[in-house]
């Protein structure tokens, strides 16, 4: 299933329903039709994470912090 | 010594002519603050000179007792790093009035150490961005080509070592922001493994990724730079309680090699990337070969999806941390920052966790291959110090924004956190400097070091000081 791309009502709904910040309707728009330069289109990034979604990672836990295995035995 | 040596002198040879009593604490402290206020205006390194207190501190440094190789130095923090009683503000309106209460742990192991911290550094709004672009503050310049970018996010750090006004300086490395604005300066750029320097102290942008870093302008400086920072801080439940190794006593091991595996990860490191970046690093991979060591093709995990990885994990952090402020002030935010604020409120939770869960695979398969070798070895860039102002980077075909250039070959490395040093490899026919990456194994820093430190001992890779 390929996903329908963000637009600005559903993201200006989110914001109303949740208890996030009150981004601007402009600062919305940017994450639909970004104009700045810096962040990748919206769009591309769910694509991306939606790809990541499928992966089998298993039992895979979250990253914690890294011990040194030598002071860990 | 003359203002002139002293401006490009290593921390090594200044402490050896303080030792040699060639020199003082005063004497190096008063030519970096007389460099910082002929220099500033233009280079935009710093955003705070603390002339006072560094120059009622060098009586102290001049007539106590010597404590190290690092008495009398000056230096300067990104300012992400606390100094007591100044001002926090990441390169941000929104913080005009944080004064800090207490000093950075990497702050006080350098005070400690009898450094002497002349300032905040300029960055990156937030660190949030790799160009080191700052309306607030100006933009700090390249040191060789003042029409290009010093790079960021720590923009002043490398700006005000290259540009001669510290031989050391901290930032912060959450996905190459000190590794690649060093190489793009000419400067050695080191980020330990995740967790090894606290950060209790220093302003966060994405905890699961943020490293504290070092720039110097040679790999032993690094670490001396290093023994005292990644001392154990147990305030930071984050911090590595393990032993710290000899970093110093590393990067004086010798040049032999045998038994040394190098990894090259050919695929994504070496595609895309400036034809003499790449025949620079292709020459120290023959160079270390030469030394003994044993050089081998290794695969990495899938790139395509890391830069996504790496920004799902970061934004949602910044956001959780920034909440307060923006609620207060959010007008004082600049319009890009905001932007990824909004863009970190709009992703799932679920986004979130398995963004995490990637670093864990990530790790895993890293580890995989240092089961083979004992380091590997990147370009430190794909490319030459941009242009102010440019939006995107065309490398060899490909066209991508200016940022994600600048970090292209380090923001991996976060993600797995393994510890990584950035080095001159050279030259560039622009006048510009090139470099390379090495990265090593988890809390390998000394052996990480001590490759470095051979590349750093032939004059072939070594850079000019920046005449400026």
């Amino acid at each position: 299933m390929s996903l329908k791309p963000p637009d600005f009502a559903t993201l200006a709904e989110m914001r109303d329903m949740l208890a996030a910040h009150g981004f601007s309707d402009a600062e919305l728009s940017e994450l639909v039709d970004p104009q700045l330069g810096i962040i990748t289109g919206f769009a591309d990034v769910l694509e991306q994470l939606e790809l990541l979604r499928k992966m089998d990672l298993g039992a895979t836990p979250p990253a914690l912090g890294i011990t040194r295995v030598k002071d860990a035995s | 010594m003359s203002p002139e040596l002293i401006a490009t002198s290593s921390i090594a040879t200044l402490s050896r002519a303080m030792e040699n009593g060639d020199t003082k604490a005063s004497d190096l402290t008063t030519a970096c603050l007389e460099r910082a206020e002929d220099l500033n205006p233009v280079c935009k390194a710093f955003t705070q000179v603390f002339k006072d207190t560094a120059t009622s501190r060098v009586a102290e440094l001049d007539h106590g007792p010597r404590r190290g190789q690092l008495h009398g130095i000056p230096y300067g923090v990104k300012d992400m790093f606390d100094c007591r009683g100044t001002l926090t503000t990441a390169g941000s309106g929104v913080l005009h009035d944080n004064i800090a209460q207490d000093d950075a742990h990497a702050v006080a192991m350098l005070n400690n150490a009898g450094a002497n911290c002349i300032g905040k550094l300029n960055l990156h709004e937030f660190a949030y961005g790799a160009t080191g672009e700052n309306t607030l503050y100006g933009t700090a310049l390249n040191a060789y080509d003042k029409t290009r970018l010093a790079g960021g996010s720590s923009s002043g750090s490398a700006a005000a070592v290259a540009w001669g006004l510290l031989p050391f300086a901290l930032g912060t490395d959450t996905g190459g922001s000190v590794r690649a604005p060093a190489a793009l300066n000419g400067l050695v750029g080191f980020k330990p493994t995740f967790g090894r320097v606290s950060v209790r102290g220093v302003m966060p942008y994405c905890w699961s990724l943020d490293h504290v870093g070092i720039m110097t302008r040679t790999v032993s400086d690094a670490a001396l730079v290093l023994q005292e920072i990644a001392t154990p801080d147990p305030a930071d439940p984050g911090c590595a309680r393990s032993a710290v190794d000899d970093y110093v006593a590393a990067a004086q091991a010798g040049d032999d090699l045998s038994g040394c595996r190098i990894g090259i990860p050919r695929a994504f490191f070496y595609d895309n990337v400036d034809t003499e970046i790449r025949a620079a690093t292709e020459r120290a991979i023959h160079f270390l070969e030469s030394k003994g060591a044993t050089i081998k093709d290794v695969a990495l995990p899938e790139m395509t999806h890391t830069r996504t990885v790496s920004l799902t994990i970061q934004m949602p952090e910044a956001l959780s941390f920034h909440m307060p402020w923006l609620e207060e002030r959010g007008d004082l935010y600049s319009a890009d920052f905001r932007a990824g604020l909004a863009l970190g409120q709009s992703l799932l939770a679920e986004h979130y966790v398995r963004a995490k869960r990637m670093l864990t695979v990530y790790r895993t398969e890293v580890e995989r291959v240092f089961e083979d070798v004992d380091a590997l070895l990147t370009p430190a860039t794909p490319a030459i110090a941009p242009k102010l102002g440019a939006v995107s980077v065309t490398t060899e075909g490909l066209t991508e924004p200016a940022g994600n250039a600048i970090t292209r070959f380090t923001s991996f490395f976060n993600m797995t956190g393994h510890p990584a040093v950035t080095l001159p490899s050279g030259m560039h026919s622009s006048g510009l400097p090139m470099g390379v990456q090495l990265v090593g194994r988890q809390f390998g820093e000394a052996g990480l070091l001590r490759l470095a430190s051979i590349i750093d001992a032939n004059p072939d890779f070594n850079v000019p000081a920046a005449s400026v």
